[in-house]
């Protein structure tokens, strides 16, 4: 599918360890392989392509300055987390913030192309917004997303089904 | 769609208005099978039974000071914090101990895992959602051995969305299906027997004149570990070839057949026509509206067909509106390294 990481956490160990020697050729493919599901995820959650952007730049940077410790197992799900937190840093931060969860007839700023499926997308929760992108796009599995959402896997499994029925039925009307 | 949910909302009635008097005892004895297909169809059982760890620290961070991203207080939920907000709403409260780990459906995993020596029973007998609209299941084991040591093996394995309580019983998950086994084999045609919720091998006799017979024979063999029983109730009737007519239940024959009964429950018969009937209401009015339905029309007057899609379309239109970033932000990245 689309969109799901193709580097295990075997290989983004190799490359960290390249980085870790300061290795630019190996951050390169760190970027190469994981630029556009990270900027999807910050995108889902700021709906602004300049907060998204610079959610990029600050997980890579640090991703290259800081890379993180050898011991940790899960890799793809420590750096979305990482991801997700920044993004909900800067959503939070930005001077046009909203708190989507507590709006229900929040009206989103349109951008000139914007696809059914992203508005479809941005009627959900920041929360259900997160799990269906952190799975769909970052081919997380949902233990590894209620570990990063700080919610229950059933809760997760139940907002994930709750979500998708919930997009079905805006794109099939 | 007023009409739509009007007429659905009146099938349901006429349905559930037979089906509750139908179905009342039925429904006092809902099984924690029906509870977990509840809650496992939130994904398929296939899906949710590989993401089992084959490990116990799959996703372990071996230092937390380390992963600089961590839960904050504000993220843990002490259930017993929302006592008052729970009674407003009239949520029950979660009652056991909270388990600790990740696994829903915990008699599915020791049925692929093995039941440990220390175990009876486990199982799921109610579910509710909170006032976070959180899925809390509550569940049952019975342990042959109360300590700590194997309740603490049970909760880090259940999910943190799932609260046990422990009880004390006296045989193992293991001694009963050895036992289980054993009688299964005679092949019977006269028994039926099961493992049910507690720590015992469950037989009934459907020969009530074999009932004395069969108690003896696996008192003497198995002792009080089989508990044997025949489908009668009070106003049974005992025919001398030995079926039992029970009222409300029909008649079960020597060779175990259950058949249909007759004038005892004429009340019964009018339910399951009413129930019929509202079913297919239901489904003759739902065919109509939906071909209604199919056919939009559009605000300059042609006809547009509605597009029926799968959870997988959907999915798979999520995976292929992944967007990059712009390729001036890799440059300036790569700037920032050097």
């Amino acid at each position: 599918m689309k969109g799901v990481i193709q580097m295990t956490d075997e290989e983004l160990r190799g490359l960290l360890k390249l980085i870790r020697a300061g290795d630019v050729k190996a951050f390169e493919s760190l970027y190469n392989g994981l630029s556009a599901p990270v900027f999807t995820i910050a995108l889902r959650i700021t709906n602004d392509r300049t907060l998204a952007e610079d959610t990029v730049q600050e997980v890579f940077i640090k991703l290259y300055k800081s890379p993180p410790d050898e011991k940790i197992k899960k890799l793809r799900a420590y750096i979305f987390k990482t991801a997700r937190n920044k993004a909900l840093d800067m959503l939070r931060t930005s001077p046009t913030h909203i708190d989507i969860d507590e709006c229900t007839d929040i009206a989103f700023p349109q951008r000139e192309s914007r696809q059914d499926i992203a508005e479809a997308l941005s009627t959900l929760s920041e929360s259900d917004r997160s799990i269906v992108t952190l799975h769909i796009n970052g081919g997380l599995k949902f233990r590894e997303i209620a570990e990063i959402t700080g919610k229950p896997l059933g809760t997760v499994l139940w907002r994930y089904r709750q979500a998708i029925s919930q997009l079905r039925k805006l794109l099939s009307e | 769609m007023r009409l739509q949910k009007t007429f659905i909302l009146s099938a349901l009635v006429l349905s559930l208005m037979g089906g509750t008097v139908a179905n009342a005892e039925e429904y006092a004895t809902t099984t924690a099978a029906s509870l977990l297909t509840d809650v496992i169809e939130v994904m398929p059982e296939e899906e949710f039974i590989k993401d089992i760890p084959e490990t116990d620290n799959e996703y372990a961070v071996s230092s937390p000071e380390e992963n600089e991203v961590q839960l904050g207080s504000e993220d843990i939920i002490d259930p017993n914090e929302n006592t008052a907000v729970a009674d407003e709403l009239n949520i029950p409260e979660p009652i056991g101990e909270q388990g600790r780990g990740d696994c829903l459906n915990l008699e599915n995993y020791y049925f692929e895992n093995g039941y440990p020596e220390y175990l009876s029973f486990v199982f799921v007998y109610d579910k509710f959602l909170d006032e976070n609209e959180e899925i809390v299941l509550l569940a049952s084991a019975g342990l042959t051995e109360m300590s700590q040591e194997n309740i603490d093996a049970i909760l880090d394995i259940a999910d943190d969305s799932c609260y046990i309580t422990f009880s004390e019983w006296k045989y193992s998950y293991t001694e009963r299906k050895a036992v289980y086994d054993e009688i299964k084999a005679m092949e019977s045609e006269d028994l039926h027997v099961w493992l049910a919720y507690d720590d015992r091998v469950s037989v009934n006799v459907l020969d009530a004149s074999n009932l004395e017979k069969y108690r003896e024979l696996f008192s003497e063999k198995y002792g009080d570990i089989v508990t044997v029983d025949c489908i009668i109730a009070e106003d049974s009737i005992v025919e001398d070839g030995g079926a039992v007519i029970t009222p409300g239940l029909g008649t079960i024959t020597t060779t175990g057949v259950i058949t249909e009964p007759t004038e005892q429950n004429n009340t019964h018969t009018i339910l399951i026509i009413a129930i019929s009937a509202a079913l297919l209401l239901l489904i003759t009015g739902g065919v109509y509206l939906l071909h209604k339905s199919k056919m939009r029309i559009s605000s300059d007057g042609t006809a547009a067909a509605s597009v029926k899609l799968t959870n997988a379309d959907i999915e798979k239109t999520v995976a292929d509106s992944e967007e990059k970033p712009s390729t001036e932000l890799k440059d300036k990245i790569m700037r920032e390294l050097k």
